[in-house]
């Protein structure tokens, strides 16, 4: 016990804390979606702050891009299991604490199961689909969702509590276009901004715990590190919400993919290996290249032309409806979504998206 | 014509312009974006239910899902 006390002194010394928010959150357990950008501040600060049991889940590996921001990463790292590095880093940490590992994707069949073992969720992930799922399993297991989104210098906290106020789906009900929302990867990142929301966002989940001060239930902090400023806004329950209102219909777990139309558009794409066979028998074949402004031009397909979203129906008098459009982008969603916008402004052309993206793309 | 605030800046709009307008003559798609108006969160089904008054505060956010 004196190694407790020694160890967690400065939060005993907090009257908000003391000895009684210490033990709980010793006793507490919190499960991390997604050890990227912020999961590796939250996970840190959490396991520092001594909380008993911390879960983690990803099923990536570390890619050296990612040590720009994931702060649990070494250079020797790349390539290697995300989740086996993050528990290691943690363990060296705080060994007291207990860590539990998941390497796989989180899914409407696994999540009440691993959910179960938790007092509180943080969704640290990367896509709309698991910020959905994770939204609906923990409103359905009533339990705090601790969220935060992060995108070039912004950063995004709230904690959704449907028992209590707003849920994601009261916040957002529909989920955007595959594609015409860009990831991190795609739009950029200035790295400290996911240490300073991952960091918040490890500040709630202590304070829900030990119920400390007023925890951003019901409001959104917007945080502008550009410009350095924070706005805030107020959140409400939306009585006619489809998980939470007063005669919502969703009261299970669906299809998330199917939700956030990442199947639906299929029928437009090309396979890696589809194109290759293209590119070798046919010569009229136009490919483009939809990019962020500003964003280095991929350079897979050197003969491709960049056109960002922004400007994508301006290709429809351009375009030779007699030829095939390949589309491709980095990961296979925009280059969907600039086919739609240009069915929609009544482009006639054959149109193909790269499944997967020039991610996925080996010349080989 | 009144003046509303878009995202800090001053802007004359006209007048019973709804939410979802404003987006739209923006060439904004409403599922990108969070939408506040004077501080609260506009809910996505009501954007076309909510009308602009004068010296209203418009916040337009991405809708991000990044980490």
């Amino acid at each position: 016990m004196q190694n407790f006390y020694e160890r967690h002194k400065d939060h005993i010394l907090l009257k908000e804390i003391g000895v009684s928010g210490q033990k709980r959150i010793k006793s507490s357990s919190v499960l991390v979606v997604g050890v990227g950008g912020l999961g590796s501040p939250l996970a840190l600060y959490l396991a520092a702050a001594g909380v008993g049991t911390i879960g983690i889940i990803d099923f990536d590996t570390v890619d050296v891009s990612n040590l720009q921001r994931q702060i649990l990463y070494n250079d020797g790292d790349v390539n290697k299991s995300k989740i086996e590095i993050a528990k290691e880093r943690i363990k060296k940490l705080n060994p007291k604490i207990k860590v539990n590992t998941y390497n796989e994707k989180l899914t409407s069949v696994n999540v009440l199961d691993i959910f179960r073992n938790y007092n509180i969720v943080a969704d640290a992930a990367d896509n709309f689909q698991t910020r959905y799922l994770v939204n609906d399993a923990c409103a359905l297991s009533g339990i705090s969702d601790v969220w935060a989104s992060v995108y070039k210098f912004e950063g995004q906290v709230s904690i959704f509590e449907a028992k209590k106020g707003a849920c994601y789906r009261c916040f957002h009900p529909f989920a955007p276009k595959p594609g015409s929302v860009p990831s991190c990867g795609e739009g950029g990142v200035i790295g400290a901004i996911t240490g300073i929301i991952g960091s918040i966002q490890a500040c709630e989940v202590l304070k829900i715990i030990t119920g400390a001060g007023t925890p951003l239930v019901g409001r959104l902090l917007y945080f502008d590190a550009l410009h350095m400023l924070t706005k805030e806004f107020k959140i409400k329950k939306d009585k006619n919400c489809s998980l939470c209102g007063t005669n919502s219909s969703t009261k299970e777990l669906q299809n998330y993919d199917e939700f956030c139309q990442i199947n639906k558009v299929a029928e437009n794409e090309i396979t890696p290996d589809k194109l290759k066979i293209k590119l070798k028998n046919k010569k009229n074949i136009k490919i483009i290249t939809i990019c962020e402004e500003n964003e280095k031009r991929d350079s897979i397909f050197p003969n491709s032309l960049p056109v960002t979203l922004n400007n994508i129906v301006f290709l429809k008098n351009k375009l030779n409806t007699n030829l095939e459009t390949i589309f491709v982008c980095k990961y296979g969603y925009k280059s969907i979504y600039a086919i739609q916008l240009l069915k929609e402004s009544g482009y006639k052309g054959k149109m193909y998206s790269l499944k997967g993206g020039t991610n996925k793309y080996q010349f080989l | 014509m009144i003046t509303i605030k878009l995202n800090g800046k001053n802007k004359n709009v006209k007048k019973n312009l709804s939410l979802l307008k404003l987006l739209e003559d923006k060439k904004i798609v409403p599922d990108t974006v969070v939408v506040a108006l004077n501080m609260n969160v506009v809910n996505q089904t009501k954007l076309d239910k909510t009308f602009l008054s004068n010296g209203d505060s418009v916040e337009v956010l991405r809708f991000v899902a990044g980490g």
